[in-house]
């Protein structure tokens, strides 16, 4: 089961019809909704409050744009409150994935008491108990333990659940990063450790940060692992892939995987990606996850243009009564200063 | 209950009964109904009782299990409880702090030991960022119901990687719980209320009193957070102390009264919460107040109570707040150093004499 | 808002003063740093600078009234207009209740003895201790006193001065155990040393008919004669005389007053000869601490100074350095404001020997005491006319009178008689008193 795997490129026909209509046009929506959800969140994070200095939405905002078909590739094989997911700092697609509503997810976003967490988190802390997602983390490897506690949760509770976590390939390195997956591979928790390698931790070069290149093909092996690497800017590889992952953590048995990706934007909004060429973001822009899954709808015949402009409609519709919904939000009451410092009850 | 102080305690006769867990540490039972444990056995019963009540709680470390711990306060668990409850980690306190919080957010309540809290900081950022903050920075949607525990403070001759005392340190943050007990009594106790409530609980043991015995019951009991203890009542001088620092001060205290000084100490029992009113209240009776601490003296919990003694009872002092602090350099080993090192008796003496202008 | 202005402690010992002058009234804006009236503290004539600013209210005490120390001696609003009849009854009765609290305490006399006594009826009469504030906190205490926050707050419920109370605790801090000891003894309790103050002047009768006039003892005299007691009874003094034949020094003298703007007196080339025989014979130049003598490098030497009702010694400092022209301006500056009650405490504490000249009264000589902590003191007497021999032949002379009054706890006789030896030199040979 160590053998490292490298999946070839997926049989596109095969896969979506094994995903079947109703449920492949479903992650199309999902994906799009990340998409314009955050476009919308990156959009309002350059305006102020009416007749204020008060940026809309402010700190820090890491965007997921490019990434889409990672986790939702990943999640569409988890039942949200069974199974776990803890991620970093970037967790917008996962929120929305878990099935929150954009509403909270965005007058989180805006610091208002509606928020997904009170306004107490913003941008980096979505967290979901009823749905198993345990944030939303703000240091650089800090979810990866947080993650296999969850799985060692799951398995010493019999619930038969498993743990995805995620991280960029800017975790690797970190000591929790290696010491989850020993003590995974120890205990044979039901963990699944998903890197999203988009090449770049902030504005370092993952070959200028992780001395080996095939990260999990590398690394699975030290831990006693098995590992999956995969074109994460294509749903059909990921789904394909989460699909073997998660039945082997079901098992028993922890893997890691590595999705080959490529984040569109910056770092986070503020980010101007002066280390990576226009031509380098044009080239990845071509494989667009979104558009390419669009394509493929379109080509089989599942989705017209006509569809996709109402879908398109819808979800800008949903987006813009999450903007609504957090504008007209009331801030925290200051009651709420120091509530929740420690467990009430 | 009022407690006695041991090491210098005559037990009530033993009826040559042992108590609970009986395949690990087992207390004395004594004719009077109470048992004789040490603080060792007390933590261990504690853990053991609770275990039984509540099949949420797992224990895990390094050395935890298969060793009976390094200090062996968990001796006899993985007998009783199994290698799924009892977990032998490997040295990895980031990651298993870390995987603690992740379990105590679904559902189970870990306990975790660090070996020494010296080696606590290298899970510093799991304690801090991910245990302390889940609760507030979740908006109350999770709670951390971790313990952490283990040996804190000097050692006997470990030197300066090895002696740490932490309890200013992670009072310092907002959302842990800090417990510093000096007894067996107190440390089974506090240990019973780690155990039943929500929030990550830094609980702070000393090697060096994991001997000393004590009378106490054999009935359930706990003990609240944040309320104080005296453990030796007085009119002159208030110290207080906790953890090893009681026993330095009792020592002190001897002394003192040989020289017709009569000292109060009061035992804060947790450092977060701190019960400031009973402080305040002792200090309003004896004008004065000496505070013994392993911590360093520059942001140290006496630099914190002295404080609070300025806001609160300014007008009932009548002489400045001294501080028996560890000297402001890392635990040497040479013999001598060490012993100038730590805030002994000889030093607790000096500070009350200075304290009452003697 | 009403702000009390409380009379201020103006000089360490200080604990009562007199209202001299009051240079603000009713109406009145002021601002922080105005002067808002002159006082008078056991050493000096002061202003009182305001260090609020508001609208005078009222003056609660008369001009020439002495009072204690925190006396409400006036309000101020913080704003014109401000209806300040609250405040000034409650500042009045504060006084009233300091008053009462300091009469004489002594319950079951008043039933019996004093039948007809009434209350001290001014505010003003009686020293005040701690309790001012309404919030039960202890009130400021004069400057310099130390006192821990539970020694104000004991004192204060047990009716006890504090500055009646030395301190055991560190730099004089009184403690806790001050005040318990001083309960027990008796000692500060409010009122028992009030009484004296109380009296007024009064005229009695001699039962021979004539009249005697009993004059209270203003703080100033008070203080004198308790620190010259003190030194009297408690310095080992012993006294050495010489006489100087001063013709050569008299010439000097009238050689330099030619110059115009030169006011030198015989005392201003005293002061410097003693300047250059102190830095010789340092012995003479020392203080005495009890466990230690403290030999001073500088000769910073204190004038006897008389003024109305006492006197006071305003100092030269560094002497030793200056010329007879600089020394003698600085003398006669010092001496104007001494008389003028305007010296700062720092021109009159210190020094580390002095000179009292009382030769314009034509005595030829006299004893002087000494002041603690210094261990010497120069007795300067009148010059007078006497045959004198030089070179075999009987010449007019002048003959000078010193002497100099010695702690012999630190100044042994030889010492003493070196340097009086070493100033007659200086003063027959003046040319040195130039260089």
């Amino acid at each position: 089961m160590s053998a490292p795997v490298t999946l070839p490129p997926v049989d596109a026909n095969a896969v979506r019809a094994e995903i079947g209509k109703e449920r492949v046009l479903s992650l199309y929506r999902k994906m799009l909704l990340i998409r314009r959800f955050e476009e919308q969140s990156e959009k309002q994070s350059g305006a102020f409050r009416d007749g204020t200095q008060i940026k809309k939405i402010a700190g820090f905002l890491h965007l997921y744009i490019g990434q889409e078909a990672v986790q939702t590739g990943f999640y569409d094989h988890l039942t949200p409150g069974r199974d776990y997911t803890a991620t970093s700092y970037r967790c917008h697609a996962l929120g929305i994935l878990s099935g929150l509503d954009p509403k909270e997810l965005m007058a989180e976003l805006f610091g208002k008491v509606t928020g997904n967490v009170r306004g107490k988190g913003g941008s980096m802390h979505f967290f979901s108990k009823e749905k198993g997602m345990l944030g939303g983390h703000g240091i650089v490897g800090g979810q990866i333990p947080v993650g296999t506690g969850a799985a060692f949760s799951a398995k010493y509770r019999k619930t038969g659940g498993v743990s995805v976590s995620f991280m960029g390939d800017g975790a690797v390195p970190q000591g929790t990063f290696h010491e989850s997956l020993n003590m995974a591979s120890l205990w044979k928790l039901p963990a699944i450790y998903v890197i999203e390698n988009n090449r770049y931790g902030m504005g370092t070069a993952c070959s200028r940060a992780v001395a080996v290149e095939a990260i999990a093909t590398a690394k699975a092996p030290g831990y006693g692992m098995p590992s999956f690497t995969f074109d994460g800017l294509d749903l059909y590889a990921s789904w394909k892939t989460a699909q073997a992952a998660v039945a082997l953590a079901r098992a028993g048995q922890p893997v890691l995987v590595e999705a080959k990706t490529y984040r569109f934007r910056g770092h986070s909004a503020s980010d101007a990606a002066l280390y990576r060429s226009k031509e380098e973001v044009d080239q990845y822009r071509k494989l667009d996850p979104i558009e390419r899954l669009k394509n493929d709808l379109l080509g089989c015949g599942w989705l017209n243009e006509t569809a996709v402009e109402q879908i398109e409609e819808q979800i800008a519709m949903q987006v813009q009564e999450a903007v609504e919904f957090a504008e007209t939000s009331p801030e925290p009451p200051l009651s709420e200063l120091g509530r929740h410092v420690y467990a009430e009850g | 209950m009022t407690t006695t102080l041991v090491p210098a305690l005559k037990p009530s006769r033993s009826i040559n009964t042992k108590t609970e867990p009986t395949m690990g540490h087992q207390g004395t039972l004594l004719s009077n109904g109470m048992q004789l444990v040490n603080t060792r056995i007390a933590i261990c019963q504690a853990l053991y009782e609770e275990m039984r009540r509540d099949d949420s709680i797992v224990v895990m470390g390094e050395e935890v299990a298969q060793y009976n711990g390094a200090y062996k306060v968990t001796k006899g668990l993985l007998d009783i409880f199994g290698a799924e409850r009892v977990i032998d980690t490997p040295i990895t306190e980031s990651g298993f702090t870390g995987l603690a919080v992740g379990a105590a957010m679904t559902g189970l309540r870990p306990v975790i030991e660090y070996m020494s809290w010296n080696f606590s900081f290298v899970a510093f950022d799991q304690i801090i960022s991910n245990a302390s903050k889940m609760s507030y920075m979740t908006g109350g949607m999770f709670s951390v119901p971790l313990v952490m525990r283990g040996p804190n403070g000097a050692g006997p001759r470990v030197s300066s990687q090895h002696s740490h005392a932490v309890e200013a340190l992670f009072s310092h943050f907002p959302g842990l719980i800090v417990v510093s007990p000096s007894t067996p009594y107190d440390a089974k106790g506090l240990m019973k209320t780690a155990l039943r409530q929500q929030n990550p609980v830094c609980y702070l043991e000393n090697e060096m009193i994991y001997g000393y015995e004590q009378e106490i019951p054999v009935e359930d009991y706990a003990i609240p957070f944040g309320v104080g203890d005296i453990k030796r009542a007085g009119t002159d001088c208030t110290i207080v102390a906790f953890s090893r620092g009681v026993h330095f001060a009792l020592e002190a205290a001897e002394a003192l009264a040989k020289d017709g000084i009569s000292v109060e100490i009061v035992d804060p029992r947790t450092i977060k919460p701190l019960d400031i009113d009973l402080i305040v209240k002792s200090v309003q009776k004896t004008n004065r107040c000496v505070v013994v601490e392993e911590c360093y003296q520059t942001g140290g919990v006496g630099a914190e109570i002295a404080a609070q003694l300025m806001m609160r009872a300014f007008d009932d002092l009548d002489a400045p707040v001294e501080r028996v602090t560890t000297t402001e350099n890392p635990m040497p080993y040479a013999s001598n150093l060490e012993h100038e090192t730590l805030p002994k008796p000889h030093r607790i003496i000096a500070a009350v004499k200075k304290a009452c202008y003697r | 808002m009403i702000l009390e202005q409380l009379f201020p402690a103006k000089s360490p010992t200080m604990t009562e003063g007199t209202l001299v002058s009051w240079r603000v009234k009713p109406g009145d804006q002021v601002k922080v740093g105005d002067v808002i009236a002159e006082l008078q503290t056991d050493k000096a004539v002061m202003d009182w600078e305001s260090s609020d600013a508001g609208v005078v209210a009222e003056l609660l005490v008369p001009a020439g009234a002495m009072i204690p120390v925190n006396t409400v001696a006036a309000v101020f609003t913080s704003k014109a207009g401000e209806n300040a009849a609250e405040g000034i009854a409650k500042a009045k009765a504060k006084n009233a209740k300091l008053a009462a609290g300091n009469a004489p305490v002594a319950p079951a006399m008043t039933a019996e003895a004093a039948p007809a006594a009434t209350a001290p009826a001014a505010v003003v009469a009686a020293p005040v201790t701690t309790p001012a504030a309404s919030n039960g906190a202890p009130a400021a205490l004069p400057k310099g006193v130390r006192v821990s926050p539970v020694a104000a707050k004991f004192a204060a419920a047990q009716g006890v001065d504090l500055r009646a109370l030395k301190g055991s605790g560190p730099d004089g801090r009184i403690i806790r155990r001050d005040v318990e000891a001083a309960v027990a003894s008796g000692t500060g309790k409010i009122g028992s040393s009030a009484a004296k103050a109380e009296k007024p002047k009064a005229k009695l009768t001699r039962a021979d008919g004539a009249a005697v006039i009993e004059q209270p003892l203003s703080p100033m005299r008070a203080i004198i004669g308790k620190r010259l007691l003190e030194a009297k009874t408690q310095i080992p003094h012993f006294y050495v005389t010489e006489t100087v034949e001063v013709s050569a020094l008299s010439a000097l003298r009238e050689q330099l007053n030619a110059f115009d703007g030169f006011r030198i007196t015989l005392n201003d080339l005293i002061v410097r000869a003693s300047a250059l025989a102190l830095r010789l014979h340092p012995k003479v130049n020392a203080t005495w601490h009890g466990t230690s003598v403290k030999l001073h490098d500088s000769a910073d030497i204190s004038i006897a100074v008389a003024i109305p009702d006492g006197l006071i010694t305003p100092i030269v400092t560094k002497a030793h350095t200056k010329s007879v022209r600089q020394l003698s301006d600085d003398v006669r500056a010092l001496a104007k404001k001494a008389v003028d009650g305007k010296l700062q405490p720092a021109e009159f504490q210190g020094g580390s020997f002095t000179i009292s000249n009382l030769g314009m009264f034509g005595i030829e000589t006299f004893c002087a005491i000494i002041t603690p902590p210094q261990v010497a003191i120069l007795a300067v007497g009148g010059i007078k006319d006497v045959p004198v021999v030089r070179h075999g032949q009987i010449v007019p002379g002048k003959m000078l009178s010193l002497t100099l009054s010695a702690d012999h706890r630190a100044v042994d006789g030889a010492d003493a008689a070196a340097f009086l030896k070493t100033l007659r030199e200086l003063l027959e040979a003046p040319a040195a008193l130039l260089a």
